[in-house]
């Protein structure tokens, strides 16, 4: 298969990328590094980025903008930092994709765990998040020649704990190449609407 | 209690406001109609409504823009449609209501059932009204002095199968009146964090 991963050069990315190019062909894409750059808050990009990959068999995206801080502080501006980055970003990649993509392909977005278990300063980031599974659910039921779609969810990273650490204080992190896997259930598997929970 | 519902001259809001006016005060506000009127797509118009009408016991929001078109033919900007009217408008409400709220105050938002079974030309509805659920679960933990925040998610009413009852076939609509009652758990409720399914069955 020729898989195409936006946000290859981040923890996640880089280690879904290791796992598919086990058995792929993985095309890499960063913001800024990675075999092609795009920025997947521009539509214009996404679909300039798919018209130079060509066809493809899977497109996986772990990347996405979103804004942290307290409930008592945050503007509606601060909720559009998410909703332009990582929600419309991903629905811009998989709307442009559609096109591209071989019969029975698919597109894997990424959510992550805080839709379902809120923590304290990440009320922006389960608003995008959920907006990310309400997309997958619905879009897996229109979309045509077999194509699908799912989300994983990730818990935090033990390579992210450094940063994100203090946020998700009882949280069992686990290693990227386990979250990878998630991927690969959704890239080498069958399911379409799904979201898969790695934690 | 001091009530103010927006959206208050629609299907669900007309029946919210009969529901919650037999025990509370009720202040009505539409885009157009009712007591007042907001643009709740503007925080700014959320601000001066509420500086207006003052502490409230409650804040009910049944209103919001959708948009509805095949999957391959979404634009971003239709994807918008939703994400400034139906989401950021509640969020807004949410927003400003936590200064206007006497302690112990409700905010009761609206999803619906296409968030958890979707249908056909439903992806932007799906994807809101997920967020909004998103929303409320994340609010819930953060708002002090024993704020609460609730979310209705509401199936198809009999009163709007006239204009929506093509996209709902085989979904069972409920009377207004009875997503109303849904309205009034949370409202009259102690709970928080929740979304009240009206009329799904699992």
């Amino acid at each position: 298969m020729k898989v195409m991963v936006i946000g290859a050069t981040g923890t996640i990315g880089s280690a879904v990328a290791r796992e598919l190019a086990q058995r792929h062909e993985v095309i890499t894409v960063g913001s800024r590094s990675g075999q092609h750059q795009v920025n997947i808050e521009d539509f214009a990009q996404v679909k300039r980025l798919f018209a130079q990959s060509g066809n493809l068999d899977a497109v996986v995206v772990a990347a996405g903008a979103l804004h942290v801080g307290p409930l008592s502080q945050l503007t509606p501006e601060h909720f559009h930092v998410g909703l332009k980055g990582k929600l419309m970003g991903q629905v811009n990649v998989a709307m442009a994709a559609q096109q591209y993509l071989n019969d029975g392909g698919s597109i894997t977005l990424t959510s992550g765990i805080d839709t379902d278990h809120p923590i304290r300063g990440a009320v922006a980031a389960s608003t995008a998040n959920a907006g990310v599974q309400g997309f997958v659910r619905a879009a897996a039921i229109e979309l045509p020649r077999g194509l699908r779609i799912n989300a994983v969810s990730p818990t935090v990273m033990q390579e992210s704990l450094h940063l994100f650490g203090d946020l998700f204080t009882g949280f069992e992190p686990i290693a990227a190449s386990r979250a990878a896997l998630a991927y690969a259930r959704s890239v080498d598997g069958a399911q379409t609407g799904q979201v898969y929970k790695a934690w | 209690m001091k009530v103010i519902v927006i959206g208050a001259t629609g299907a669900v809001g007309k029946a919210v406001v009969a529901e919650l006016a037999q025990r509370h005060e009720v202040v009505t506000v539409g885009a157009r109609g009712g007591q007042h009127q907001v643009d709740f797509a503007d925080i700014e118009s959320v601000r001066s409504l509420l500086a207006k009408v003052g502490k409230v016991d409650a804040v009910v929001v049944a209103a919001g823009s959708l948009h509805f078109a095949p999957l391959a033919s979404f634009t971003p900007e239709q994807f918008y449609v939703g994400l400034n009217s139906k989401l950021m408008g509640q969020v807004n409400v949410a927003l400003v209501a936590q200064e206007y709220l006497n302690d112990g105050g409700s905010i009761t938002l609206t999803s619906g059932i296409v968030a958890e079974q979707p249908i056909r030309n439903g992806a932007s509805a799906s994807m809101v009204n997920s967020a909004v659920e998103g929303f409320v679960r994340g609010a819930a933990i953060e708002l002090p002095r024993g704020l609460r925040i609730n979310v209705v998610s509401p199936t198809v009413l009999q009163e709007s199968m006239d204009s929506y009852g093509p996209f709902f076939i085989g979904f069972e609509p409920i009377a207004a009146s009875r997503a109303a009652l849904s309205y009034a758990r949370s409202v009259d409720g102690a709970q928080t964090g929740q979304i009240y399914r009206a009329g799904e069955h699992a």
